[in-house]
């Protein structure tokens, strides 16, 4: 429950003050982010490393982001696998755009509706954030914010079928959550 | 057995540095060339994001000790999450900003 609720509120950013000190989801973030310090610095410089570090697990503390699950790991190399091969496509697509001579494109902002079956699972507002943001690194979409259940999106051109793609990787975030489908 | 190897290597390195230089000028065109900021955002972060992964590959075969890989592979993912994040709310404040004339 304790979980639930503070995937809930990181997500939507809207409580911040009060609540239960979560010591085990502030541990999670500070082994992780020394991880990262470790990997990126070659186990050096810790003087500048350790505040970094420190900053990084307030952040996280204060943003009220639940411990990472472990699951989730272990469901990464299918997504990765999808990603990829969408962010191929993405990249050459508006390569193939820009360098065209006729510069073939039709821009326009318009809107994604979120599947409804997955917004009754609490953490929906994690998936909705994360589509957000990775759905600019698909082909021809960008989005600017959501509201409520629907991203603005603004498209590279109109006629291209960006939606199936779009959908494709909200179910794929879905698996790689855990968020379920009612 | 081992120059053969090499050279498989290095050409495949090699290869990888230059697709990825090529998405990096792909998208440097798209910046001059698009007409407005959201195009131009599409072509810097998807071209660019594609260039560093094709490129930091590229370098790793190069690199000494494989330990490089893993933080070559960090510095990408890093790069990405930093990238789609800002991208959006690069699109968010022009957004909030422009002129309401523009906004259907």
């Amino acid at each position: 429950m304790q979980r639930q609720r503070s995937t809930k509120h990181s997500a939507a950013g809207a409580d911040r003050s009060g609540g239960v000190i979560n010591w085990k989801s502030g541990i999670h973030w500070g082994l992780l982010s020394a991880l990262v310090w470790a990997l990126l610095s070659g186990g050096s410089g810790w003087y500048l490393g350790l505040p970094v570090i420190l900053a990084a697990t307030a952040t996280a503390h204060w943003l009220r982001l639940p411990a990472p699950d472990p699951r989730v790991v272990l469901r990464l190399p299918r997504f990765f696998a999808f990603y990829l091969r969408t962010l191929w496509q993405g990249g050459w697509d508006v390569a193939r755009r820009a360098l065209s001579p006729s510069l073939p494109i039709d821009p326009a902002w318009t809107t994604y509706e979120l599947q409804r079956r997955y917004r009754d699972d609490p953490l929906y507002p994690r998936l909705r954030l994360l589509m957000s943001a990775l759905i600019g690194l698909l082909p021809g979409t960008l989005s600017a914010r959501y509201q409520a259940h629907e991203l603005q999106v603004h498209v590279l051109d109109q006629q291209q079928d960006w939606v199936s793609t779009a959908r494709r990787l909200e179910d794929e975030l879905a698996r790689l959550l855990g968020v379920k489908a009612s | 057995m081992t120059a053969w190897l090499d050279l498989v290597l290095t050409l495949l390195s090699w290869s990888l540095l230059l697709c990825g230089a090529f998405f990096f000028i792909a998208g440097t065109v798209g910046l001059l060339r698009f007409p407005d900021i959201y195009c131009r955002l599409h072509a810097v972060t998807k071209a660019d994001t594609l260039g560093l992964g094709l490129l930091l590959p590229g370098l790793a075969l190069q690199a000494d000790s494989p330990d490089r890989l893993g933080t070559l592979l960090l510095v990408w993912l890093l790069v990405m999450g930093s990238g789609a994040t800002a991208c959006q709310m690069l699109a968010r404040y022009a957004r909030e900003t422009e002129a309401p004339v523009d906004d259907p």
